[in-house]
């Protein structure tokens, strides 16, 4: 049995990706208090969750219960900033979340942060085919609602 | 407009500077440096530079986090353990009852821990498709499936006799995917649960769709069309089925169907509801002389697509 590394070894490399990964399923708000649940939840069981073949993967559905747990909130991704270059769709942040949580999730992982499917499905805690079904559905259903290619 | 994937591309800036701006703060394990960078408070050195002051308020709020979340789970434990204890017997283990209810209050709280503590250290779950395993080994797969559930349980037909607890419930998934399970079975021994049976569980909507496509049928006048959504050992029970309240069988059912479709113009359930195999509704029936009938409550169990069980609740004039 390996010996887990140090949890504040291992939150500097989970951190930023659970950040990101939860902020995809939540938003914003949402989305960073639910990472600091699920790190806050790591930090009390580490000696077990940093054992797991996939801590950051097992921490992203922690906190995503969690925040399941408390009283839904809406979705709420950053408007785009109008005067910033380069442009971007101000319909764009709605067509995201009215996507369902995963398929949201993968989409913005592998499309707007540039991580491989395989590097999404891990933080997803799915299979790379998972990930990939959901990124092709959100995409199916976001050129159809935003009537783009 | 530019290709979408273009857009998603450069949309991840925007979503890069709100996590930035909002994630200082927002954990114990982060600060900001004077450019605004994210950093990650090292608890035990100095080695990230960061300004003395700012470290101790970091730990010092990791120490708050840490007695705050001991604190809650004490009391959440305190309270599932008090609020279900038997007020005659006050020092001893709940009973199997509230252990179960409290074990789903656990779940539908996302408390993972709690719903962990409510098993016997050698507790097993038992009838799962990958077979036996034990409590030990369960808690990734609970995680993964707890992160699947969008709303809580929703049980009926809770039961108990002696150390058996056996209760139908509905879990709701992701895209509003709900699944019905009927027959879940536990074992309570000492206020824990000793073995948890898992049968499979079916798409509530199909159950629903089984009783509305007996009302379309039944519109039809074809009585064998009717009769195939029965199983062989179909029953039918309460108003208007017999006299002496005795069920009746597949033979009764179809004298019934045979008596009522001739005098029906139309026939529709409203208020479709189904928890585990159990469907219930309520319906209007306008008989041939356009008079319509309204009756609430009424109950359905469908096993394997085929109607097992159909139990009738009074029903009158609408008016």
């Amino acid at each position: 049995m390996t010996t887990p590394p140090k949890f504040d070894d291992a939150v500097r490399d989970i951190q930023p990706r659970l950040r990101r990964t939860l902020v995809a399923a939540l938003g914003v708000d949402a989305g960073l208090e639910a990472a600091a649940d699920a790190l806050a939840y790591g930090w009390e069981h580490w000696e077990r969750v940093g054992a797991m073949e996939n801590p950051g993967g097992y921490l992203y559905t922690v906190g995503l219960r969690r925040a399941r747990g408390r009283r839904s909130r809406p979705v709420r991704l950053p408007a785009p900033d109008a005067g910033s270059l380069p442009w971007t769709e101000r319909a764009l942040p709605a067509a995201l979340e009215s996507l369902p949580t995963r398929q949201r999730t993968a989409l913005l992982l592998v499309h707007s942060f540039g991580y491989s499917l395989a590097e999404a499905a891990r933080l997803m805690d799915v299979s790379k085919a998972t990930a990939q079904t959901h990124v092709e559905r959100a995409l199916d259903r976001l050129r159809t609602e935003m009537g783009v290619q | 407009m530019s290709d979408l994937l273009d857009q998603l591309n450069r949309y991840s800036h925007q979503l890069d500077d709100a996590i930035e701006i909002r994630a200082v703060d927002a954990s114990p394990w982060s600060s900001a440096d004077e450019n605004g960078e994210i950093i990650v408070v090292d608890l035990k050195t100095d080695e990230q530079g960061a300004h003395p002051g700012r470290r101790y308020l970091a730990l010092a709020v990791v120490v708050i986090v840490a007695i705050a979340m001991t604190g809650a789970a004490i009391v959440l434990n305190d309270r599932f353990r008090t609020d279900t204890s038997d007020p005659a017997t006050p020092t001893g283990p709940p009973g199997a009852e509230q252990v179960i209810r409290s074990y789903i209050d656990a779940y539908n709280a996302g408390d993972l821990d709690a719903v962990l503590g409510w098993h016997a250290d050698d507790a097993r779950i038992v009838n799962h498709p990958e077979g036996p395993f034990s409590i030990e080994s369960a808690e990734d797969r609970l995680t993964a499936l707890a992160a699947d559930i969008a709303e809580g349980y929703v049980i009926a037909r809770l039961e108990v006799n002696g150390d058996e607890v056996t209760w139908d419930h509905r879990w709701t998934g992701e895209s509003d995917q709900r699944w019905c399970v009927a027959g879940m079975t536990a074992h309570v021994q000492d206020g824990s649960i000793t073995d948890l049976s898992l049968p499979n569980g079916e798409s509530c909507r199909e159950l629903e769709s089984t009783v509305e496509a007996y009302a379309i049928a039944f519109l039809t006048g074809d009585v064998e069309q009717v009769m195939a959504f029965f199983s062989e050992d179909a029953s039918m029970t309460g108003f208007g089925t017999a006299v002496d309240g005795a069920p009746l069988d597949r033979d009764g059912v179809r004298a019934t169907v045979e008596r009522d479709m001739p005098n029906t113009s139309d026939l529709e359930f409203t208020k479709i509801d189904v928890i585990g195999a159990t469907v219930t509704f309520d319906h209007v029936w306008t008989n041939s002389l356009n008079q319509d009938f309204c009756g609430t409550g009424y109950e359905v169990r469908v096993v394997d697509g085929l109607i097992e069980q159909w139990d009738w609740a009074p029903s009158d004039d609408c008016r």
